[in-house]
């Protein structure tokens, strides 16, 4: 091995280490704050001893609702990922293999990626006077169909990735069968992009479970969900670093499982359209 | 069974005219091989004929009915595709059967015809296997079954064999013949092989850019070919192509200046191409009156044949050698040896060097 190859491994090598302690570093700090006394934490005690006491403030204490809000959650995180994923599914499914006018599909595709591409913030002003107009503000309706609307653009074009892999002549071969269109989605394309749905499923579940900026500013105390919660633990005169920790190590939980079983398939997602 | 009559077909892309105006009548019961390089229009014509691509004009007759304007499924075809293209997510039995079930066909019916199919293809303990399971081989047999079992008036194929090695390929051609005479349907295929079409078809469709070169049988094709394109495109090795002058000389016409066999009646002086297929080339050792110096410049042995590469006063020619005669000399010549070859004139195509035509003798 020559030594300009051992200095681009190495190199290599610091960057992806480097990368990977630049998020798992603050992870493992943050997750150990859940088991220190706060005494510990402000002083920076890095081994120190274990309390659950975070835990039981977080889950039992009277001013804590922090099971609700991980309900909340869930009830928006499933909801919303479920239309997204129906929709886009669908979506993709039109725009990708059927006789759509080009003028069409580039109106609708570039609109999508305008979307992506500015930040959430920039609407979030705007959905809360809409929201408030109709008063539907802090309702669940709101915060759900608020993150379908953000998060559509990223599950269409995970999943026109995923139905442009199918080859073109399977779906010939459908037509020359009798398919019409919908049988063709349904019989055809369907049981096909069932492993590229479950990636965009967990991708599209976590962007909505993790969700801070629409849901700071769209819920009331009734709808919030788990980060918004996590983030009044920061109060003017006391900010309970603890519960703050536990809460996030939580809230972490769901995601982890998802990744965790979805693994295989997220891989896939996040390659699809790069290999090949 | 059923004609197929193409009348003015005319496909474009955007301003690209893929297929100009066509005709073509594809008698019932008949084996049609579509061949062309690629680019020519031939995989777009079979789309065309299949109902997956619309045309800009003209018509398609199926026994004589109008079903230009028919959806695919209408039109009593079925195609197997280059890929195959099987439903990956479904058994080879439910594959066969799509597009009966599609159609709500009797399931006893289904039953009949799958079992049938299967047997015919040799595939019944494989029916409850995915793709993915199979050999290229056996797909492609799935994708064959999967046009039986419809019993179609007519056969498409997509190149169906151009995924098998070179043995397999060989045997499914006969395979797919017998089984086209068994049906009785009638048979549209796509290759760019020559030997696949030569072999299978009854008749040719030579294209070219969408164009019609020449429409006959194997035999027609290679021993007639009406232009230049159609004598370069069929034949392996393919066929010596000359320009020179062809003059009618004293006693011997002569090519290029140099002197001709007897055999090829000429009347007047002209520039033509000269057209000679390698077997109509003979070597030799010794020089004479009408064999051309000849400069071996490399040696081809295939087994049955063997054929040397080399250079003329009028141009580089392949000539073919039979191995198992002449002495043997098929393995003696090296590359820089210098022979003689003598152009066969009773054989000698020409060709128009402006437009490519072929012009009679002389």
């Amino acid at each position: 091995m020559t030594a300009r190859r051992i200095a681009g491994r190495v190199a290599a090598n610091g960057v992806v280490w480097g990368y990977a302690a630049l998020i798992v570093l603050p992870t493992l700090w943050v997750l150990s704050n859940a088991f220190k006394y706060k005494i510990d934490i402000i002083t920076g005690t890095t081994i120190s001893p274990i309390t659950w006491s975070n835990f039981e403030q977080l889950l039992f204490s009277r001013q804590s609702h922090f099971l609700w809000n991980l309900f909340n959650s869930a009830v928006v995180a499933v909801i919303s990922t479920a239309i997204v994923i129906v929709a886009a599914t669908m979506a993709a499914f039109t725009l990708g293999r059927l006789r759509v006018p080009g003028w069409v599909r580039w109106l609708i595709l570039g609109w999508a990626l305008l979307f992506q591409m500015l930040p959430t913030l920039t609407f979030v002003g705007s959905w809360y006077v809409m929201w408030s107009a109709v008063g539907l503000h802090g309702t669940y309706v709101a915060v759900i169909l608020t993150h379908v609307v953000h998060n559509l653009p990223m599950g269409l074009f995970l999943m026109l990735s995923f139905m442009a892999a199918l080859p073109q002549e399977l779906f010939q071969a459908a037509r020359m069968d009798g398919c019409s269109n919908g049988q063709m989605f349904w019989r055809v394309a369907f049981p096909l992009v069932r492993g590229g749905m479950i990636a965009a499923t967990a991708l599209i579940f976590i962007f909505s479970w993790s969700d801070f900026a629409i849901a700071l500013a769209l819920t009331s105390p009734a709808t919030m969900t788990a980060p918004v919660a996590i983030s009044t633990f920061a109060q003017e005169y006391d900010i309970r670093y603890g519960e703050m920790a536990a809460g996030t190590l939580l809230s972490i939980v769901p995601a982890l499982v998802l990744i965790l079983v979805g693994q295989r398939f997220i891989v896939r997602g996040l390659l699809a359209g790069a290999v090949k | 069974m059923a004609t197929v009559t193409l009348e003015g077909v005319r496909k474009s892309y955007g301003r690209v005219e893929i297929i100009p105006p066509i005709d073509l009548e594809i008698a019932s019961g008949e084996f049609i091989a579509l061949v062309g390089p690629s680019g020519s229009g031939k995989s777009t014509l079979l789309r065309v004929i299949a109902g997956l691509e619309e045309i800009d004009a003209g018509r398609i007759l199926l026994d004589g009915k109008d079903i230009t304007r028919a959806e695919p499924s209408e039109r009593d075809m079925a195609m197997v595709f280059q890929s195959y293209a099987l439903y990956p997510h479904m058994t080879v039995a439910e594959n066969m059967v799509f597009a009966l079930r599609m159609r709500g066909a009797d399931p006893a019916e289904i039953d009949r015809r799958l079992t049938a199919a299967l047997r015919m293809l040799g595939m019944t303990d494989y029916a409850n296997r995915k793709p993915g399971q199979l050999s290229g081989g056996q797909r492609q047999r799935v994708a064959m079954g999967r046009a039986i079992v419809r019993q179609p008036q007519v056969f498409l194929f997509d190149e169906p064999l151009s995924n098998l090695d070179a043995k397999l390929r060989a045997a499914t051609r006969l395979e797919l013949r017998a089984l086209h005479d068994q049906l009785g349907a009638t048979s549209i295929f796509v290759t760019h092989d020559q030997i696949e079409a030569m072999t299978m078809a009854d008749r040719i469709v030579l294209l070219d850019r969408g164009r019609i070169q020449q429409i006959g049988t194997p035999q027609q094709i290679y021993r007639e070919p009406r232009n230049r394109f159609v004598a370069s495109f069929i034949g392996s090795p393919e066929i010596n192509m000359l320009r020179g002058v062809l003059a009618p000389g004293a006693g011997h016409p002569s090519f290029a200046g140099l002197p001709l066999p007897d055999g090829l009646r000429v009347t007047a002086e002209r520039k033509v191409d000269l057209g000679v297929r390698p077997e109509h080339v003979s070597v030799w050792t010794e020089p004479a009156p009408d064999r051309w110096p000849f400069e071996v410049e490399a040696v081809e042995f295939t087994g049955h044949d063997a054929f040397l590469l080399g250079k003329t006063p009028a141009g580089r020619i392949t000539a073919r050698v039979d191995p198992d005669s002449e002495n043997g000399l098929a393995d003696r010549v090296t590359a820089g040896q210098r022979l003689h070859v003598q152009v066969q004139a009773r054989h000698v195509l020409l060709f128009d060097p402006e437009t490519g035509l072929r012009l009679p003798d002389g």
